[in-house]
């Protein structure tokens, strides 16, 4: 069974075609990656399947149902959940409210319960602590816990992000450039965590980087995008070798599109 | 036994410290007020210090920590002050209600006053906050205009000239109840669910969007509580004046409650208080300076907004107005005791 199918997906803004006709696949569990030069059209396809975009033409569909034209926490309610490519963090809230704000939709608690704090929402509210401590944890963020999250380093900020889309309690994640910024040791780190949050979540992964090698240890498809079309797709040895890929990267770019 | 003793004390202590503490505050000013050290008149300062308390404080629901922009609170105020005192003054005559049903009457008509404001505050907001942006504050600019010109047309509540006759119920205590209750709730919110969806959006409501937060509702939501309080402090001003008009509650007086909410710092409570309080303390004091005072007042919030741009008590809360992670964690006072007391 294919956790998300995404058929014929196209966005025309006036007269430029951002993405055209993108189709994607995905499994459960699997790890699938976007790459393709600057402006080619990959966040827009995130945008589009996160509901921030509506399509122009074609289809999404999670587990059977279409999606297309639900409001982005329509999208996130349904399991599909993501990270920014500018991090766009709660600045003025903490680490561990970063988190339980994305746990909003979970709550148990009506608006009487919440203004009298009765003992029920407390409760409640005790055991969300403690989920988010336990999710925090392995992050390295549980001590920065109580940190406002706009002072936190980068790297926080990059691991909070993704705790926050985890407690979100997706199926499908979608990461926008996990590692843009970073170094090397950190670029390591993060495949590391990125290939157990897939294991221990059991996640389908789609992900949108540049870095060759942060995304071809870890992903099981890769698909390139230029000038919104897909040019060429496969596991990460044959996408590599494709000349077309090498032309987009190296030169030559306008040709592929009118090809 | 002696240091259980202390460790079961503390925190009751902590728990109910600000309840005392409010009661002493409330006898001390009762007994100043019988001494007749505190006048008629500055009582009558501190009322609607109060009411003021809680206009800035529901204003910054919305602005301070649901980053919308609502610039005709006064509208909702007024709604308010003439839904209260239509029931108090015309649906009961005043003068013909007894004794022990002033105030229920009173009450009733607070709850009505709010009620009209938050019906009110749903008309406008569902529209307006629908779309991202300043919306809100354009509309909500309107809106307080276009009630002030409506309340004039209408001759059964006075029109232009305003309505006379109000009884005077709303008393010391009755303000400092429902502003410590108002508080009370209000912080009760702001560390639930609900606050911490308001504050998302505040911060990123893209982001706020795509972590499943239905940004409309709770900005609405947070909108019609804020015209309900609102509302409810509109009749408890107009039980304290006795006297309301439609021009009372202009933009003036909806630009006074941002000015108390950005002096004071917006995103805290503690803030609204002190810029409530002290912002309409200030221009009584200055009264001997006749008419510089407001020059005086005016630069006094420059030099705020210049040396504390964040508001004088800018992202800081007392530790009333504050919920500490680390209750969370705490055993429960009263066991399972099945106490009245043990919701508090």
């Amino acid at each position: 069974m294919r956790i998300l199918e995404v058929k014929n997906l196209s966005i025309q803004f006036g007269g430029l075609r951002a993405v055209d006709d993108f189709n994607l696949s995905l499994g459960k569990d699997e790890l699938v990656a976007i790459i393709g030069p600057n402006g080619a059209g990959k966040t827009t396809i995130f945008n589009m399947l996160t509901g921030i975009y509506r399509p122009t033409s074609g289809s999404i569909e999670l587990e059977g149902e279409s999606l297309v034209g639900l409001k982005p926490y329509q999208f996130a309610q349904r399991g599909i959940s993501r990270t920014f490519q500018n991090i766009r963090l709660f600045s003025n809230a903490s680490v561990i409210d970063n988190v339980k704000m994305a746990a909003t939709m979970h709550s148990k608690d009506n608006l009487v319960s919440s203004l009298l704090r009765t003992r029920t929402m407390v409760k409640h509210e005790r055991e969300l602590d403690e989920k988010v401590m336990s999710l925090l944890e392995p992050l390295n963020l549980a001590d920065k816990a109580d940190l406002l999250a706009k002072n936190l380093p980068y790297g926080d900020q990059r691991r909070l992000e993704l705790a926050r889309a985890l407690m979100t309690d997706p199926k499908i994640l979608l990461l926008d450039e996990p590692v843009a910024g970073m170094i090397t040791t950190e670029i390591e780190e993060m495949a590391e965590l990125v290939v157990r949050i897939r294991k221990d979540f059991e996640l389908s992964i789609i992900l949108i980087e540049h870095h060759m090698n942060f995304v071809m240890p870890i992903a099981d498809r890769v698909k390139v995008i230029d000038f919104g079309k897909t040019i060429s797709e496969g596991t990460p040895d044959v996408v590599q070798k494709d000349p077309k890929v090498i032309e987009a990267y190296l030169g030559g770019g306008y040709q592929n599109a009118n090809a | 036994m002696k240091t259980t003793n202390a460790k079961t004390m503390h925190p009751l202590l902590r728990k109910f410290g600000p309840l005392l503490g409010c009661i002493v505050f409330y006898v001390v000013i009762m007994l100043l007020r019988k001494a007749d050290i505190i006048n008629g008149y500055y009582m009558q300062v501190m009322l609607f210090a109060g009411v003021n308390v809680l206009m800035t404080a529901s204003l910054n629901l919305v602005n301070g920590f649901t980053g919308q922009f609502c610039i005709g609170h006064a509208g909702f105020m007024s709604l308010g002050a003439y839904g209260a005192a239509v029931i108090t003054t015309m649906v009961f005559k005043s003068n013909s209600i007894p004794e022990a049903a002033q105030i229920p009457v009173f009450l009733l008509g607070l709850l009505c006053g709010g009620i009209v404001a938050a019906i009110v505050g749903a008309l406008i907001g569902i529209p307006s906050l629908k779309l991202k942006g300043d919306y809100l504050a354009i509309v909500t600019l309107a809106f307080g205009e276009i009630v002030r010109a409506l309340l004039r047309l209408i001759q059964p509540i006075g029109g232009a000239r305003g309505m006379i006759g109000i009884p005077n119920y709303a008393n010391f205590f009755w303000i400092m109840l429902f502003v410590v209750l108002t508080l009370w709730l209000l912080r009760n919110l702001i560390y639930s669910s609900y606050g911490r969806a308001f504050i998302a959006i505040r911060d990123n409501e893209i982001a706020a969007d795509a972590m499943g937060i239905n940004t409309t509702k709770y900005k609405i939501m947070s909108f019609c509580i804020a015209a309900f309080i609102a509302g409810v402090a509109g009749g408890l001003y107009a039980h304290v004046l006795s006297f309301i008009q439609p021009d009372s509650f202009g933009f003036v007086k909806s630009a006074d409650y941002l000015v108390y909410l950005y002096a004071g710092g917006s995103g805290s409570l503690t803030g609204s208080v002190v810029g409530a309080v002290l912002l309409t303390i200030l221009p009584e004091v200055l009264r001997f300076l006749a008419t510089w005072r407001l020059v005086l007042y005016a630069i006094i919030l420059i030099a705020v907004m210049l040396y504390r741009s964040e508001g004088l008590i800018g992202g800081k809360e007392v530790p009333f107005l504050r919920i500490k992670r680390s209750s969370l964690y705490e055993q429960p006072l009263f066991g399972r005791k099945k106490n009245g007391l043990s919701e508090e």
